[in-house]
């Protein structure tokens, strides 16, 4: 469940420069009234006159002047719809064309709605309309939605720098071990495998920070931590036959595992950092509410030992 | 302050020292009011860098209705004005031109519309040139709401539709009633949406020191078209 979202205008330092109408106007492409070209409305600078089909925002503009002039007033309102909380357009919608989102707004869809103009009769601030190119009922309130939802998921922009720094990202996270094995240290120089180990490792440790992280903002990013879980359980299992085929290619270069270090790497990296951290996330009832949360603990612990392992041991020979 | 905003923190005293330390606001001392002075303080004396000064004062515009109040000189005796038969002026107390006329900008037009009134999401906002003018003027002269309008300069005649509010009130000046009316500058003769211009009624008169017209101040008639 979305947060509930609402348009709030500060009607004491609006100036009335129209500017939302006319945005309101492009981003949902309406039209101008007779192409533009209207008779001055004689009231104010209010030429929009009321809302309607084509005009989904609207500024008023109100004169209260005395007529010695001493006590004057010039109010100036953008007026758009409420999202009622008992909504009568809702209520008398025989199509169910109109609708409460997840984000408590009350929304028309103009692909249900049959025309029939019950909504707009029933409207206490003269909201709907029917849009002469639709023949539909349409106010504000459809479009706000995708201008709710968009930012959360789309975007040309947001996509290219994910994607971009994605692969920044998954090159980094495989660096550090590729860099290794171009040096002539025992260990590190017998295997071309340390990159995809510590690119996995990576990877992994990088979802449990995240699943970390989320859990920590509750129920909200379930969703997430969901898809965090299923990434990281993937990625445990890689990393683990990761390590088994660069145990076996070091060869002869195997001994230097041969001693307190290799135990370290059965026990707190295999053991505690992959196998149990996987069976914690593959059966969460094993530890109730505190499944998750220790397995990301444990998969980041594993993550740091299996460095350290790999840095000290090779130092000892 | 009145309706102003001040620059300045609102509660310094005007004795307070500055603090040499001090970030923002806090480095002027009570004195220094004027932030867009290098100094900080406002100047009654200017020494260099104006056509006019060193010392402010009050003159009229070119075109007014009344004497100089203050000063027995009515208008700056160093302004531009280019003579020619279609630029002439009106005298004070020229009963064919009674009423002071200021021109402005709209917030959906881009300075004289040559950009905006193209575009329609602009245009149906503010469709049509008008003239503001109080309702006691609109009666005096038998205009009524969205009636046309001819208003007239020495220098130009053009017509507008009359938006009449109680926001334009007349002054009531040595005992006298003025009236003044509002045009804003933004139409044109092309365009989604066309209208008279504005500046046939301003006269070619330049501030010495950066030439600037005298668009805000100066006079007309009008009459019901």
């Amino acid at each position: 469940m979305a947060e509930a979202m609402g348009f709030y205008t500060d009607t004491t330092v609006c100036i009335g420069c129209k500017a939302c109408e006319v945005a309101c106007k492009e981003w949902n492409q309406l039209p101008a009234a007779n192409g533009g070209v209207r008779e001055l409305s004689g009231n104010s600078y209010d030429n929009t006159r009321r809302l309607d089909g084509i005009h989904w925002r609207h500024v008023k503009f109100v004169e209260q002047f005395s007529p010695d002039r001493r006590d004057g007033r010039w109010l100036i309102m953008s007026d758009v719809c409420k999202h009622c909380v008992q909504a009568e357009c809702l209520e008398v919608c025989p199509t169910g064309a109109i609708i409460r989102t997840e984000f408590d707004t009350v929304v028309i869809q103009s692909d249900v709605c049959n025309g029939c103009r019950d909504c707009i009769a029933a409207c206490p601030f003269g909201v709907i309309e029917i849009n002469p190119a639709s023949g539909t009922a349409q106010n504000e309130a459809g479009q706000m939605h995708w201008r709710l939802l968009r930012p959360l998921h789309t975007g040309v922009l947001s996509i290219l720098i994910a994607v971009l720094g994605g692969l920044c990202g998954f090159f980094l996270a495989g660096y550090t071990g590729a860099l290794l094995s171009v040096t002539n240290r025992p260990l590190w120089a017998d295997t071309t495998w340390l990159g995809l180990l510590f690119l996995l490792s990576g990877t992994s440790t990088a979802a449990a920070l995240l699943m970390l992280l989320g859990l920590l903002r509750g129920a909200r990013t379930r969703e997430t931590i969901y898809w965090l879980c299923r990434m990281d359980r993937g990625t445990l299992i890689l990393e683990l036959l990761a390590l088994i085929i660069l145990t076996v290619s070091l060869g002869p270069a195997l001994r230097t595992w041969m001693n307190v270090w290799g135990l370290v790497l059965l026990v707190g990296v295999v053991l505690a950092g992959i196998l149990i951290p996987l069976s914690l996330e593959w059966r969460p009832r094993l530890l109730g509410r505190l499944s998750l949360p220790a397995g990301a603990v444990l998969v980041l612990r594993g993550g740091f030992l299996l460095r350290v392992v790999v840095i000290v041991s090779s130092e000892g020979v | 302050v009145g309706y102003d905003v001040p620059d300045f923190a609102l509660t310094k005293a005007p004795d307070a020292p500055g603090d040499p330390d001090g970030i923002g606001l806090a480095a002027l001392s009570g004195r220094q009011l004027f932030i867009m002075r290098p100094d900080g303080v406002g100047w009654l004396f200017a020494p260099s860098g104006l056509q006019d000064g060193p010392f402010p004062t009050h003159y009229e515009p070119v075109e007014t209705p009344v004497q100089n109040p203050l000063y027995r000189q009515q208008n700056s005796p160093v302004l531009k004005h280019w003579q020619r038969d279609d630029n002439r002026l009106v005298v004070v107390g020229d009963p064919r031109y009674p009423y002071v006329i200021t021109t402005y900008r709209l917030t959906e037009h881009y300075l004289a519309g040559a950009m905006s009134r193209w575009n329609p999401w602009l245009t149906e906002l503010m469709p049509e040139l008008f003239i503001e003018l109080s309702p006691e003027l609109a009666e005096e002269k038998g205009i009524a709401n969205l009636d046309w309008v001819k208003v007239s300069t020495p220098r130009g005649i053009i017509k507008a539709k009359a938006l009449v509010t109680r926001r334009l009130r007349p002054f009531i000046i040595a005992g006298k009633r003025l009236h003044q009316v509002g045009m804003p500058w933004h139409w044109g003769w092309q365009g989604v949406v066309t209208g008279d211009v504005v500046n046939e009624l301003t006269a070619m008169v330049g501030d010495p020191n950066v030439s600037i017209h005298e668009g805000k101040a100066f006079v007309c008639n009008v009459e019901r078209a």
